[in-house]
């Protein structure tokens, strides 16, 4: 054991990884989303009304802290050119006779164009000005209504977010790309010093050929599992908390939970290991896989919008388990009896990996062997 | 003139060669050209090839069992992306299966539901959803409102229609301010268009600089530089450019047949001559950010881990799912350093219609910046230091 922790000692590259790239990340990532909601999306009001209605709904929509009101162009044309250009991420037209339809008919048309591109600010865009767009609405009811004597059929929503309650967005995305980068950053770590190793003369190899090397594999998974643990305590013990994200785990089950991800992920890279044998390819191969293996795991598309087979078949990736499990832990605050699957989930990776790994060194000592004994045949 | 001309020709030709010959002896550069980029993108084609979520499952506990409450649930229930299913129990055990995660949301309708409907009384009823889940969240509530909409428009239609209105009148008094919301160029929000597309090209140009870095660190690594520069006739200019322009004609043609693929693909994609222009010169950056990396560190190893750093989170900060303009001033700004946000930008702006000529001069003229400037700079480094035995094998 303390070979290989010299070992690992002396490889700078593998510690860079290993140990300073999370904690670079748990500060680099969330500065994108620090303001966490979508506050003040620009828009255009083109208004071709121009009358007091008109007037008091884009007051509205200037109040609204989630909406700004950059410019009122002239016409449709003016303000698609202002779209083209960049200047908004959404537009409302008012068009003419809008005071008029609803003074008379009792309803006027509004409409409004999210920018498609930039989906999410366009669909909030339409949200938020569909808000506003109620508001006034019931307020043109109410004022009806109270000349009839009748109150107008009041049935709203009550939404009531739980686990995120301000709906911000880097509370939502940033726990789940911390477990992205716990997986990677073991596994580019682990690779480079396997592989540094098993560039080296055959008896300075971490893995002599022609051996099982049990006693070795076990220290390594032990080694790598550790790192992994005390860099999941970071972040979701401390880093989670320090940018004032929802956090309310239990301390027990984190660890506990956190135990088995180590592992599981440690078992993934040892086996991977088997498989590449420079030092710098583990990280060639996997620094472009990663946006992938994060939109597999049932959190920024739900499961049932991916196909059922890669559903499924995601399981196998620790991450997945991870982000599921973790998510529950920290951000639900709830405890063991809930981590059902993500639990059996690690632990089949766990026994999956291993036995793999095993699998493949009793393959490659026979191989050895054999090629021993050919060399030694007369 | 032109025999000198002819001889750098030939002598390219042979290094393009050797390149491509040494690409087939080693598999993982191998794997980096060809087959990790088409199974990648071929894995995020699949990804997306379910459409919209269907079916998230809202449990609705009906405390009234009225006929208007079975209305709301039969309106709910017509939603394509809800799986509604009446929960027999009481709200505690609906809770509880929330946070099984059996269920991303319960609606509560509250006992006397229909009677204070009757009686004009104002009631908000409860929708409790998991909003960790951001995405299945918001979709369950924006469905579960256009339900409650459509419901209180039929409800509020019916009793106008008692008291003597006409249908068309009685809908019209229901919904004064009637909005219609679209996304522009995209109205059924296809997550092709949103997030396949780019970040098929964010990831292309990501392996464009893996495969780049590979192609010029091994023989940083290997000591083999020398041999590579004699079969340049020791021009180390010409060395560098053959690579350059190997990985760059590579990148190109997988930027092409990328483009020409969503173009066969997606309805309304008609990339133009400007937007082929600037995808390429995304895909071809990473060529040119590999040699500054490689410039500075002259070590594969630390190349790669500056690579991680700044290509691996580029597309959480270009601005396409959180906006550029939402986030704080340093991230926008680290931001504009990385080609995808000038391109992402001009890819939405073309989806919205011609580009404004200026507009689009001054994001071509941002995008061959990031593009051009590392390969000039990393490519003086390289041919300065990289061709002395010292700057050799360092791992």
């Amino acid at each position: 054991m303390s070979d290989l922790l010299k070992r690992l000692a002396q490889d700078k590259g593998a510690l860079l990884v290993l140990l300073i790239a999370p904690l670079l990340y748990s500060f680099y990532y969330p500065l994108a989303y620090k303001n966490e909601q979508l506050y003040g999306l620009p828009i255009l009001v083109v208004d071709q009304d121009r009358s007091p209605d008109s007037r008091q709904l884009i007051r509205l929509l200037q109040a609204s802290p989630y909406l700004t009101v950059v410019e009122q162009p002239a016409s449709t044309q003016e303000a698609m050119h202002a779209l083209a250009t960049n200047q908004a991420l959404g537009w409302v037209l008012i068009p003419e006779g809008y005071q008029q339809q609803l003074t008379q008919q009792g309803q006027s048309t509004l409409i409004v164009e999210g920018h498609g591109g930039f989906l999410m600010a366009g669909s909030d865009i339409m949200s938020r000005v569909g808000q506003v767009a109620a508001t006034a609405g019931h307020q043109a009811k109410v004022l009806a209504r109270a000349s009839s004597g009748q109150a107008p059929t009041e049935l709203q929503l009550n939404s009531l977010p739980l686990y995120n309650p301000l709906q911000g967005y880097g509370s939502y995305v940033v726990p789940a790309v911390f477990v992205m980068v716990l997986q990677q950053s073991l596994w580019i770590g682990m690779l480079l010093f396997v592989g540094w190793q098993q560039e080296q003369e055959p008896r300075q190899r971490l893995w002599q050929p022609g051996r099982l090397n049990l006693s070795r594999y076990g220290q390594c998974l032990l080694v790598f599992a550790v790192i992994t643990f005390l860099q999941s305590m970071y972040s979701f013990g401390f880093a989670l908390r320090w940018h004032q994200y929802p956090w309310q785990s239990n301390g027990r089950v984190l660890m506990l939970f956190s135990a088995l991800f180590a592992l599981a992920v440690a078992s993934a890279g040892l086996c991977l290991s088997a498989l590449l044998r420079q030092r710098e390819t583990g990280m060639l191969l996997l620094l472009g896989v990663g946006i992938p293996i994060f939109f597999i795991s049932g959190y920024p598309l739900p499961f049932e919008a991916l196909p059922p087979a890669l559903a499924r078949l995601s399981w196998l990736l620790p991450s997945t388990a991870g982000i599921q499990g973790f998510m529950v832990i920290n951000q639900m605050g709830l405890g063991w009896e809930y981590l059902g699957l993500p639990v059996q989930a690690l632990l089949v990776q766990i026994l999956f990996f291993n036995l793999l790994s095993l699998a493949v060194r009793i393959q490659l000592k026979r191989n050895t062997k054999g090629q021993v004994k050919r060399l030694s045949a007369p | 003139m032109a025999s000198r001309i002819k001889t750098q020709g030939l002598v390219l030709w042979q290094l393009w060669r050797y390149e491509w010959q040494a690409s087939r002896q080693h598999p993982c550069q191998n794997a980096l050209l060809w087959w990790l980029p088409l199974l990648m993108l071929a894995l995020l084609a699949w990804i997306f090839s379910a459409g919209p979520a269907r079916n998230l499952s809202l449990l609705v506990v009906d405390q009234d069992q009225s006929a208007s409450s079975r209305q709301l649930l039969r309106l709910l229930n017509a939603s394509p992306g809800l799986e509604v299913q009446a929960w027999p129990g009481d709200l505690p055990g609906a809770e509880q299966a929330l946070r099984q995660r059996q269920a991303y949301g319960v609606l509560a309708i509250p006992a006397q539901f229909e009677q204070q409907l009757l009686q004009g009384q104002g009631q908000a009823l409860p929708l409790w959803h998991n909003a960790q889940l951001a995405t299945h969240s918001s979709q369950i509530e924006r469905e579960v409102q256009q339900g409650l909409q459509s419901f209180t428009a039929n409800f509020e239609t019916s009793q106008r229609q008692r008291q003597g209105s006409n249908p068309e009148q009685a809908r019209q008094q229901t919904q004064p301010i009637k909005v219609q919301a679209t996304a522009l160029h995209n109205a059924s929000m296809d997550y092709q268009r949103f997030l396949q597309v780019p970040m098929s090209f964010a990831m292309l140009q990501l392996f464009v600089l893996l495969a780049s870095l590979h192609g010029l660190g091994r023989e940083l690594r290997d000591g083999s530089l020398n041999q590579y520069l004699q079969q340049a006739n020791g021009s180390r200019t010409l060395a560098l450019l053959a690579k350059t322009s190997f990985y760059g004609l590579w990148s190109w043609l997988w930027a092409l047949a990328l483009l020409a693929y969503f173009a066969w693909r997606l309805p309304d994609f008609e990339p133009s001559v400007g937007l082929g222009l600037a995808t390429g010169m995304l895909v071809g950056s990473g060529v040119g950010l590999a040699w500054l990396f490689l410039g500075v560190t002259l070590n594969l190893r630390f190349s790669l881990s500056v690579c991680g750093f700044y290509a691996a989170p580029a597309f959480a900060f270009a601005g396409q799912t959180y906006p550029l303009v939402s986030m704080p001033v340093a991230a926008q700004l680290w931001a504009q350093l990385m080609p995808l946000t000038p391109w992402l930008s001009l890819y939405n702006q073309s989806g919205l219609g011609p580009v404004p000529w200026l507009v689009g001069q001054t994001q071509l003229l941002h995008l061959s910046l990031l593009a051009v400037l590392p390969a000039v700079l990393g490519g003086l480094l390289l041919r300065q230091r990289a061709f002395t035995p010292t700057a050799w094998r360092k791992r």
